[in-house]
């Protein structure tokens, strides 16, 4: 199903209430794509400045026309302009559908019909078999309009999807519940503990539009709760392509700070690893651990003094080409398109604040109070190429390679106390360069067979995933009670305060999805009514991961160092004289390899059942198996750990036509959530602040889905919805605090989790908010949008739940669900004006959420919320003539402070644990079109 | 410096070598050599690995190895006979070795003075850290959850049997301890998980350790005649609700590395966890060094512990001699659940609230008997009651009679030990067994 919801738009305000004037209505057809609808193109009465877009079904509208003849423009980048005379009539519908090609069409295949009501009634239900299920989708355009520059950011602005700490949200639900495809086919994620890639390593330059499935349906793989998102990539380039784009930014808290980052290699500032940070060849010798005793050799070209290095402006450049060839004599086409675009940025944090307390409000006697200062250089070069081969108005081949680098270097720098000695200074440096790199070669094909009676969807996907940390560096430092700075926290002596890390992650991950329709019972309009879908989909997953530790050992209680210059000690001379040594504590268990197998069947049945009535049955089975394969950290024998099972899931969504403005839809479904590798493996995963176990007796939760939606379109452009929904998750995986002598967490089958929601949509032309009548001044420019969702949501807790015969310590048996906000806004106006050679755009656009759990307490201490908090952003874009793009945008204009705070109850106070601020972002960009 | 380019290529001809044989013994980086001084090879005692699963004893007229760790089952009981000697260090691919005694399973391990049952590091040069450390997992109460799983994954202690009993320790040496369990922690000398009364520990020394001397979480274990020496991190430890006795303990430090000589917890995350840790010490020597930060400390009482110390001599800690910290320690404090009585804090700083403006209207602690040096230190003195001339200590021994009580008429647990101090000169316990 590609698009549907703006779709409904037109087809439901097709209904005049005004007397005496008519409308044109229609659909644009593209030539170059096996006649599929052409959205965004561009409808423009001559002469005059009213004008529309098509939107995704490539249907568009102009409504209350006085009767009389009209000059439409039809245009779209790279294809042929055309100009056609329509004549209006009262009381009247004319459609006009034009087919829009590369080169002139001939005007006779333009289709100008004028109707009645009655049959406009006949084209609802035409375009009702594209509208058959629930889901949503973003455009280019509308990403374009809000300047968003990432697939993550773009997901922001629909309803119910919010963003925390990277993590995506859906109506509440975390990393674990959500998918994400390229194009149909899943994609790998990068981060050993997440299951949904990091989005924001997607520009939205290679985007054709982003698809949001919240319900659930058949095709898709069963590991859904929240959404799948499907990214799908840019692969028409129409005629003749050539736009390059350059453009320039800051970060006003970067810019106006010097700005540090520890010493790194040769082309960071590409986001390019030179291989300097990796100490070779010392951590990569089979069956032995580094011990620098052992060796008279310094292996390492990097050091801990922070460096004034990669400030100055964000840059960023892009280029997009593509070409339209025309194959032989029946208009078979070769679509070639090429997108390559690199960016860098900068973050800053002066002054952020970051504290543990423990469960009567005091620091607790491990951890730290501290201020930090943060800064972050990123960069993403992103290459996106497509050759899709088009034949006979019925085939097409698509092969799509996509690369993406992405890279973060972040330094940051604490200073503050501990809970051993609240009045002399602890300090921290650490150093992060990660570098994550995704491959992808897809092979697409579409073919129609028997006069459109057959379809056969067929595609592969192979993917390689790289993630990169080669060289995490830490320090401590300590004050001393004369004011000296040693080196190491001699408060709490820890070799591992003072270390280098590695860590390096790699999947294959091969899908193939194979589908054939059946389509069947034409009606009087001789169109198919019904259609059966039966398809396969396999996915096979390797994933590698190892990370390697060295410690650095030396006195630390009378290393007297400077603190901007630790170097001065740990350097070459000293390290082979013995005065520190270092040492690799890599331990078996730190490295694992993981493996998944899935083998899915569906048939789905799209029947229209009356008129009014389209109801979509589908059934899938998964035929799943994963394997971890470790090490025993007790025994050091390898162990496996295996899920294997068969899911059947049956999945209903029902569409109801209630008027011709206003539809009713029901969908219900059971689908499952699976563990992550890390987490059904018993070995303990090191991370920085809180120690992770694996629980062998993991299972997957099955949950159960239910929407209802009620939709209206009041008028073209204009949208109200109304959602409601309910989830029962069934055992739910959920993380929590054991009991244990590290505080280590883990993963449980918690009891239940239910969540139940409420979402409003609302689109709406300022100049019809008050009237009927078509204004013509500044409001009609003007247009609104907001949605919001309410949320319920709980998750109760077995406390006897035992994770390796050990007890789970969580605080609240019964809380909210992680991540899930009572309430999310979004909110934003645009305005769009056309005058002489100038196409303005300016959006506004606000964001809101209410408290949520940012993770949830143990061992008495209260969970930890993230207080809600507003983005502003705006944007402002002029295309002037056909060759130049300006952009201007600012983002997070308000510049909150973004906090955490501890709900402890015990003692009725919320305790701010963490609160910092990352700058707003000004840019400017340019594009020509050539 | 070598370029990386050269390198690479020297290494990868390195590496092809190095793939013919499993363990490295020593190998070359161009004309760098690496010489591993870690391995166990050239022992010829024997080995012990993986998990014993039915009764073994092991004897003083062999020498025995722990290979990697060495995990005593459920319903096993290892015996080991007076004057065994037990070798340990860490496995080719890295990992310390230790001895684990499971809940359910039983160490029978009574040597003499003249015989003590020694465990130390392989290594011919030998040094703290060289090998894990002895861990026993008991089923006594514990307050992090009814049960919990150990520093050591996958071990679980705690329970609700107080009279569990794990088997008897006497006369044993724990030597160059504290390898890393994972990259961010140290094996103690002996880890106390959850061990109940039924269990006889006496006679027991940790001999330079890299992280605690021995640790207690939770349980009910008694413990009598203990010395912790040259631990590089806290000399004894508790918290997870421990509420055994504790009589004649050494703390000796170094001037090499240390931190506190008793750091005592209730529950770090969670000050009032039930049961609070609530030992009743007696008679114990708390020695300190300087060992270049200023801060080592003698005792502290914090994360919510309550305790009752009765003649404890605190000598010679830069840092505070007793510090209490944290609202709930503060309070117990009021409530007459944190005491030190009858103790001799000859320390430059004796007491110390280390709490932001704690202004508490504390009780009246009078009559707790305290000296300190210059007579003075709220909460736990009276004034006046400066350090008599005639108080001398000679190492760790010394004791001292006046103001004193004798721990038996507290307790019947307690020797009758009418003195303030740990060893009375005159009846040496830690003679023959005790290394230096």
């Amino acid at each position: 199903m590609r698009h549907f919801l703006l779709g409904l738009t037109l087809l439901f305000a097709l209904t005049s209430f005004a007397q005496n004037t008519g409308s044109i209505v229609g659909k644009l057809i593209d030539k170059e794509y096996n006649d599929e609808p052409l959205a965004f193109g561009n409808i423009l009465i001559k002469g005059t400045t009213t004008g529309t877009t098509s939107d995704f079904d490539g249907l568009y509208q102009f409504e209350e026309l006085s009767p009389g003849d009209y000059t439409l423009v039809f245009s779209f980048v790279g294809y042929e302009t055309q100009e056609i005379v329509v004549n209006v009539v009262a009381d009247k519908v004319t459609t006009v559908n034009v087919p829009m090609s590369a080169s002139a069409a001939s005007l006779d295949e333009v289709v100008i019909t004028t109707t009645t009501k009655r049959e406009s009634e006949t084209a609802i239900l035409l375009e009702q078999k594209k509208a058959a299920t629930t889901q949503t989708k973003i455009g280019a355009v509308e990403l374009s309009k809000k300047g968003v520059s990432d697939v993550a950011t773009g997901l922001t602005k629909a309803t119910g999807i919010s963003k925390e700490s990277g993590k995506l949200y859906v109506r509440g639900l975390g990393d674990r519940y959500n998918t994400a495809y390229l194009n149909g086919l899943p994609i790998p994620s990068l981060n050993p503990k997440l299951k949904l890639l990091d989005l924001g390593i997607f520009p939205t330059k290679i985007v054709e539009n982003l698809g949001i499935y919240k319900a659930y349906s058949s095709s898709l793989y069963g590991d859904f709760a929240g959404a799948s998102v499907d990214i799908d990539t840019k692969d028409r380039p129409g005629k003749k392509l050539l736009e390059i784009g350059f453009g320039s930014g800051v970060n006003t808290t970067a810019i106006s700070n010097d700005f540090f980052l520890l010493d790194g290699g040769k082309y960071d500032f590409f986001g390019l690893d030179d291989g300097s940070r990796f100490p070779t060849p010392l951590l990569d010798i089979p069956n032995y651990t580094y011990n620098s005793n052992d060796v008279e050799y310094y292996p390492f070209d990097t050091g801990f003094n922070p460096q004034q290095r990669l400030d100055g402006p964000d840059v960023n450049a892009n280029i997009l080409l593509g070409h339209s060839f025309d194959i032989g004599e029946n208009a078979n086409k070769l679509d070639i398109l090429f997108s390559g675009s690199f960016s860098n940025g900068h973050e800053a944090t002066i002054n952020g604040f970051e504290t543990v307390y423990n469960s009567q409000g005091e620091l607790d006697q491990g951890s730290f109070l501290f201020n930090y200062d943060r800064f972050k250089y990123k960069t993403n070069t992103t290459v996106l190429g497509s050759a899709s081969y088009k034949w006979n108005g019925t085939n097409s081949i698509t092969s799509t390679t996509l690369f993406v680098n992405d890279t973060e270097d972040e330094l940051r720098e604490y200073t503050g106390v501990s809970g051993e000695n609240t009045e002399l200074n602890t300090y921290v440096r650490r150093g992060t360069f990660q570098q994550n790199n995704l491959f992808t070669q897809q092979i697409l094909g579409n073919h129609k067979f028997n006069d459109r009676k057959y379809e056969l969807n067929y595609g592969a996907s192979y993917n390689s995933a790289l993630g990169y940390v080669p060289d995490r560096r830490q320090l401590f430092f300590s004050e001393r009670e004369n004011g000296s700075i040693v080196l190491g926290n001699f408060r709490n002596t820890n070799d591992s305060d003072n270390q280098r890390f590695y860590q390096e992650l790699n999947e294959d991950d091969i899908s193939t999805s194979v589908s054939f329709d059946i389509n069947f019972n034409k009606n009087e309009d001789d169109v198919y009514a019904n259609k059966l879908t039966i398809g396969v989909n396999t996915r096979s997953k390797d994933r590698d991961f190892e990370a390697k530790q060295i410690n650095y050992i030396f006195d630390a209680n009378n290393t007297v160092v400077e603190l901007n210059n630790p170097d001065a000690f740990l350097n070459e001379q000293n390290l082979l004289d013995d005065v520190y040594n270092v040492l690799e504590v890599t331990r078996p268990q730190n490295a694992y390899t993981a493996d998944l197998k899935n083998f899915a069947s569906f048939a789905k049945l799209q029947w229209q059942a009356t008129d009014k009535t389209l109801i979509n049955a589908g059934i899938r089975l998964e035929d799943f198996e994963q394997n971890v394969f470790y090490k025993d950290p007790v025994t050091i024998e390898d162990k496996t750990g295996t899920i294997e099972d068969l899911f059947v899931l049956p999945s209903l969504d029902v569409k109801h036509i209630l008027n011709e403005k206003s539809n009713l839809r029901f969908a219900a479904s059971k689908s499952i959530t699976l563990p992550l590798f890390t987490e059904t493996a018993p070995f303990l995963d090191e991370d920085v602040n809180e120690f992770t176990i694996g629980n062998p007796d993991l299972e997957n939760s099955d949950n159960y889905n239910v929407d209802i939606k009620y939709e209206l379109f009041p008028r073209s452009g204009e949208v109200l919805s109304f959602t409601a929904f309910g989830k029962y998750l069934d055992r739910p995986i959920e993380k929590i605090r054991i009991a244990s002598a590290n505080n280590n967490n883990s993963f449980v089958n918690s009891d239940n989790a239910k969540i139940l929601g409420a979402e409003i949509e609302y689109k709406q032309k300022l100049n019809n908010l008050f009237t009927s009548e078509e204004d013509e001044g500044t409001l009609s420019n003007l247009s609104l949008g907001l949605n919001a969702t309410f949320m319920y949501t709980q998750v109760v807790i077995d406390p006897s739940v035992t994770v390796l015969n050990a007890s789970i310590a969580p605080t609240n048996l019964k809380r909210k669900l992680q991540g899930a906000s009572p309430y999310l806004f979004n909110a934003d106006i645009n305005y769009s004006k056309e005058f002489e050679k100038h196409n303005i755009t300016a959006t506004l656009d606000y964001n809101l959420f209410g408290d949520r759990i940012y993770s949830a307490g143990g061992n008495g201490v209260g969970d930890i919320f993230e207080k809600g908090f507003s983005t502003l952003n705006f944007n402002f874009k002029d295309t002037i003539n056909e060759h130049w793009e300006i952009g201007l945008s600012a983002k997070n204009i308000l510049n909150p402070s973004i906090e955490r705070y501890q709900n402890q109850e015990s003692i009725n106070q919320e305790l701010t644990v963490s609160s910092y601020k990352i700058g707003a972002n000004l840019s400017l960009g340019f594009t020509y079109k050539f | 410096m070598r370029t990386t380019k050269q390198l690479i290529t020297l290494f990868l001809f390195g590496l092809a070598i190095v793939f013919q044989s499993c363990t490295i013994n020593e190998e070359t980086i161009g004309d760098v050599t690496i010489n591993p001084g870690g391995g166990n090879s050239g022992s010829d005692c024997i080995q012990l690995s993986g998990e014993i699963s039915s009764d073994i004893t092991l004897t003083s007229n062999k020498c025995y190895e722990l290979v990697g760790g060495v995990s005593v089952l459920d319903g096993v009981t290892i015996t080991i006979e007076a004057g065994t000697r037990i070798e340990a260090g860490q496995t080719t691919d890295g990992i310390y070795s230790y001895l684990l005694i499971n809940q359910g399973a039983k160490i029978m391990a009574e040597g003499t003075a003249n015989q003590p049952i020694v465990f130390t590091s392989n290594q011919s040069t030998p040094n703290p850290g060289d090998w894990g450390g002895l861990i026993i997992a008991g089923k006594a109460p514990i307050n992090r959850g009814a049960t919990a799983t150990a520093e050591v994954a996958n071990i679980t202690y705690g329970g609700t049997v107080a009279d569990d009993n794990s088997g008897v320790i006497r006369y044993m040496r724990l030597e160059y301890t504290g390898g890393r369990i994972n990259a961010d922690s140290e094996y103690n000398g002996l880890s106390l998980y959850g061990v109940g009364n039924g269990t006889t520990l006496e006679y027991i020394q940790t001999y330079l350790g890299n992280d605690d001397g021995i640790e207690f979480y939770g349980g009910t274990v008694d413990l009598k005649y203990a010395v912790s020496t040259g631990a590089q991190d806290d000399s004894f430890d508790w918290t997870d609700g421990w509420v055994g006795r504790g009589q004649f303990w050494v703390v000796q430090q170094t001037s090499l590395e240390g931190d506190k000589g008793i750091e005592a917890d209730n529950l770090s995350s969670t000050p009032d966890a039930v049961p609070f840790s609530y030992p009743t010490l007696s008679n114990i020597t708390l020695l300190g060094a300087e060992d270049g930060d200023g801060e080592n400390k003698g005792i502290e009482f914090r994360a919510g512990t309550k305790v009752a110390v009765y003649n404890m001599i605190i000598k010679g800690f830069p840092g505070k001699g007793v510090e209490v910290d944290d609202d709930q320690t503060l309070i117990n404090l009021n409530n007459g659940e944190v005491e030190v009585r009858n103790s001799i804090i000859d320390n430059v700083n004796s007491f110390d609230l280390d709490h932001g403006g704690a202004t508490m209207d504390f009780a009246d602690f009078a009559t707790y008997s305290n000296y300190t040096l210059d007579g003075s230190g709220d909460p736990f003195n009276n004034a006046g009651t400066a350090i008599p001339d005639d108080f001398e200590l000679v190492g760790f021994r010394g004791t001292y009679e006046t103001n004193a009580i004798d721990p038996s008429s507290i307790n019947s647990w307690f020797t009758a030990a009418n003195y303030v101090g740990a060893v009375d000169a005159a009846n040496d316990w830690t003679q023959g067994w005790v290394r230096f």
